[in-house]
């Protein structure tokens, strides 16, 4: 099977590696997995009061597309708003890195976990309003 | 079952008195395609005599003189015999089966798992090169567990009682169990 540089690329020198502090109030977490193959991905998103995502992280157990596709998202992501990112659909992914049929699985993991991400960060927000300020 | 030819009673997917072939269902269901009953508990060599069986009576040399038609319904067959014999072979892809008609997850969706399980599988796989025996340990553990569980669904299932419906769950989580399992550093 052939892959394309893009991934390549991403699969070799991915970006943003790494975690943030799942329990800072404007860092949202997604954990998610892949039913298909038993690989989980965890992406993380630091959000800002105006809803810019000001940093994006990942840690993935999975194969190489699974990699290369949680690279280019937090990438993407970057800089841009939650609208932004929660518009941002798997065949994206998949288009940008050429990935074959079997693999399209491995980008929805990284659509699912931007999702479950800002999910998590709405969730904190809205304890947060609820919860009077002391 | 009664011959399409001859009209003769089959005891076999071959007609003993034309040698004509039960036309091969077109979506066939892999137990009965192997004359077997739908259980979780069959023995490999159960399904392997069958498969032998069947495979005799349907196999393509045997129909070198016959019509196109039943030609093509040799092929048809033998497919189908050989693919009952991978799935159902297979203990894992035999549950699937059984319990969802197909012998393996769904690419997307499926069943949902507690957040709690997937935290649990990716610590285990964070902790996976700096300590392998024990990351070993405790999957061994959490494998046993739904091998236990599995068995116990499956065996009052076969006894009339209870249905199907908690074990794609279970399956789900196996995959994960056996996916963290393979990962591990000899
Ligand atoms: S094979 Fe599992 S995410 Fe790609
Ligand atoms: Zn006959």
């Amino acid at each position: 099977m052939a892959y394309s540089d893009k991934l390549i690329e991403h699969y070799e020198n991915p970006r943003n590696m790494g975690s943030l502090d799942k329990n800072a109030e404007d860092v949202g977490t997604g954990l998610v997995g892949a039913p298909a193959c038993g690989d989980v991905m965890k992406l993380q998103l630091k959000i800002n009061d105006d809803g810019i995502i000001e940093d994006a992280k990942f840690k993935t157990f999975g194969c190489g597309s699974a990699i290369a596709s949680s690279s280019l998202v937090t990438e993407m992501v970057k800089g841009k708003s939650i609208d932004f990112a929660e518009g941002i659909k798997n065949t994206m992914i998949a288009e940008e890195l050429a990935l074959p049929p079997v693999k399209i699985h491995c980008s929805v993991l990284a659509e699912d976990a931007i999702k479950a991400a800002i999910a998590d960060y709405r969730k904190k927000q809205a304890e947060r309003a609820a919860t009077p300020s002391e | 079952m009664i011959c399409w030819k001859c009209h003769e009673r089959l005891s076999s997917l071959r007609c003993a008195s034309c040698g004509a072939l039960v036309p091969p269902p077109a979506q066939p269901e892999l137990f009965g395609a192997l004359g077997l009953d739908r259980r979780y508990h069959v023995e490999a060599e159960a399904i392997d005599g069958a498969w032998r069986r069947r495979s005799k009576d349907t196999h393509p040399d045997r129909f070198a003189a016959s019509s196109a038609v039943e030609r093509r319904m040799a092929l048809q067959w033998t497919a189908t015999l050989n693919e009952a014999r991978r799935v159902l072979r297979d203990p894992v892809a035999r549950a699937w089966y059984l319990a969802t008609g197909k012998p393996h997850p769904a690419e997307s969706g499926g069943p949902k798992l507690s957040p709690e399980f997937l935290e649990e599988i990716f610590e285990l796989r964070m902790a996976a090169d700096d300590e392998p025996d024990a990351v070993r340990d405790t999957a061994a553990k959490l494998r046993a567990r739904l091998d236990a569980d599995l068995e116990d669904l499956f065996s009052r299932w076969e006894r009339g009682e209870g249905d199907l419906s908690p074990v794609p769950e279970r399956l789900s989580r196996l995959k994960y169990v056996d996916n963290l399992l393979r990962e591990l550093p000899a």
